[in-house]
């Protein structure tokens, strides 16, 4: 046997951790650290880049996030965007969004929009494992009507691609999880007004896994038309479903209700709810859906019941899909006149509070719960999501790196 | 900004209500602050005591297009504040052009010409977008066009059912 040198080779010792259990670790640590170690070697690259790490990721920390349980304390965060963004270009020339506590606003840190849009206004369609969605506000033409799927986490961004219809009319947006499939869809509504014969809302969804728009069919009866008060608040993902409310023709009399529509995100069904009861015979501004606590809510903003002044109605739907759990959970009364801007899982509430001729406008923090109300200084309306950190689409095709 | 003010004493305080009469007698009692964006309504509202027991009479509006201009007018007042047009116009005429589709041809260009008799620019605002989206009208175009012999032939052809499919 020869004595010459060996190449030393890296042993690994014995008390040395196996490969297992370094996964487990890592999948418990923030995406941001995750993504760095991805440099460590060849064999954590790749470990970190499989689905299925990515998906043991996600469960660990969506965990902390679920509040199905009525854990809304608020350690959860949200990411806002103003609704202007060329009004808002930091030194680099890029607009930003900021990340913030969902329950205080209090700000975590801000990243920058690697992307542009063309008409210089964008809102958050939706958030999902902390994936977001964002589409232009929209314009006439088609071409303006872009759509951003944008994992901040781990700086990566896709471009979907152009709409499958011919035409585009008034859009609104959904944006959701389809969990049996590990995939994401995004659900666009174009409706056309003042055609006569009247058309009904043209629907197509885009899956991910086939980066692709798919035309389909809503096979309720009635005629229904998306119709929404507040177009720049995402539409909310309660037990599977997106929901929008709408406006259906129904019966021989013609009769135009006002009904909650939900897009089933697995099999695509769409249904109706009903509101709660009463919610639509008080006078009111604004009408919206949102999700609190995993639950859809419902809220208005009204005349208060009380005379003078203002209020907001909130109910949540208990048992989803049992029109009696519907449940008036909070009255929140307001002095000024003002449009909800945002109502967050953990139930705080973000009013705009409009300008008239004695005062100024102002946009105001409150608390549903405890009532509290705190001012927040921003200059512009800003659409806001929940978010989280997430390798949601490292190991996704076509995303781009920036 | 009158309009938002207007929607401010809408809701608040003043529930002083004014009793306007339709040609064919009909009676509305509406919020003051609604009143005051009728122009014609206005110089008289300014000029009067002691309105509340009086019914002012709007003579070349019938019953049900007077219903619907209070109704739009409401509408129009409450979408400036959650769509302000200054920062948001597209949209502020396309959700319009959404609430107006419940109109078919012939009563909205009964509401925009009701608009324009009683002089409510703040509906007329609301609801020209929404003719000229549906009649392929110019930007060009303003309410005064309405009256004329070309737009009665747009609308007629929209009318006659061979024509489906033309139009916007």
């Amino acid at each position: 046997m020869s004595q010459a040198t060996e190449p030393p080779i890296l042993r690994r010792r014995k008390n040395d951790l196996s490969d297992d259990i370094v996964l487990n670790i890592l999948t418990r640590l923030p995406a941001k650290s995750v993504i760095r170690f991805r440099c460590v070697c060849k064999a954590w690259d790749s470990s970190i880049t499989t689905p299925y790490f990515i998906s043991t990721h996600l469960n660990n920390f969506a965990h902390d996030h679920d509040n199905d349980n009525g854990n809304g304390d608020g350690d959860g965060s949200i990411i806002h965007m103003p609704w202007h963004l060329r009004a808002t270009k930091n030194s680099s020339n890029r607009a930003v969004c900021t990340v913030a506590f969902d329950l205080t606003f209090d700000r975590i840190s801000e990243v920058e929009i690697p992307f542009d849009f063309p008409s210089g206004s964008a809102h958050i369609v939706g958030s999902c494992n902390g994936l977001l969605c964002l589409a232009d506000i929209g314009n006439l033409n088609i071409c303006d009507n872009v759509i951003y799927l944008w994992n901040p986490s781990i700086r990566k961004f896709k471009k979907l691609p152009d709409s499958c219809l011919g035409r585009l009319g008034f859009v609104k947006y959904g944006f959701a999880y389809h969990s049996e499939n590990n995939d994401y869809k995004v659900v666009r509504i174009s409706g056309y007004p003042g055609m006569r014969p009247p058309i009904p809302d043209e629907i197509e969804v885009y899956t991910l896994s086939s980066d692709s728009w798919r035309r389909v069919g809503m096979s309720l009866r009635v005629n229904v038309k998306v119709l929404d008060d507040c177009f720049l608040l995402p539409a909310p993902l309660v037990s599977g479903a997106l929901h929008w409310i709408s406006r259906v023709v129904e019966g021989e009399e013609e009769r135009k209700v006002e009904l909650i529509v939900s897009f089933d995100v697995n099999s695509e069904e769409f249904r109706m709810l009903r509101m709660p009861d009463g919610a639509m015979s008080i006078v009111r501004l604004q009408t919206f859906l949102a999700s609190f606590k995993g639950k859809l809510a419902f809220l208005t903003f009204g005349q208060s019941e009380q005379r003078g002044g203002f209020q907001y109605s909130i109910w949540v739907m208990r048992e989803y899909g049992v029109l009696e759990s519907w449940n008036k959970l909070f009255v929140v009364p307001l002095e000024r006149l003002a449009v909800c801007i945002a109502f967050t899982m953990c139930g705080s509430l973000l009013t705009h509070c409009l300008k008239t001729n004695n005062q100024e406008q102002k946009f105001v923090l409150v608390d549903t719960e405890t009532l509290h109300e705190k001012d927040f200084d921003i200059q512009q309306p800003l659409c806001v999501a929940n978010f989280m950190e997430s390798l949601a689409l490292l190991d996704g095709a076509s995303m781009v790196s920036y | 900004m009158a309009n938002q003010d207007a929607i401010l004493n809408t809701t608040a305080t003043s529930t002083m209500k004014i009793t306007l009469k339709s040609a064919d007698d009909k009676l509305f009692m509406v919020k003051e602050a609604i009143v005051m964006e009728f122009g014609v309504v206005k110089f008289f509202l300014e000029n009067s005591t002691n309105l509340e027991s009086t019914a002012i009479p709007l003579l070349n509006v019938s019953g049900s297009v007077l219903g619907r201009v209070i109704h739009y007018c409401e509408k129009s007042l409450s979408l400036h504040l959650i769509l302000p047009p200054s920062t948001l116009l597209h949209l502020f005429e396309r959700v319009a052009e959404l609430i107006l589709d419940d109109e078919d041809d012939e009563s909205i260009v009964e509401l925009v010409k009701a608009a324009d008799y009683l002089d409510i620019k703040v509906l007329l605002a609301f609801v020209m977008p929404s003719i000229r989206k549906r009649f392929g009208l110019g930007d060009d175009k303003a309410v005064d066009f309405v009256y004329s012999a070309e737009a009665e032939e747009i609308f007629r052809r929209r009318a006659t059912p061979a024509s489906v499919g033309a139009g916007t």
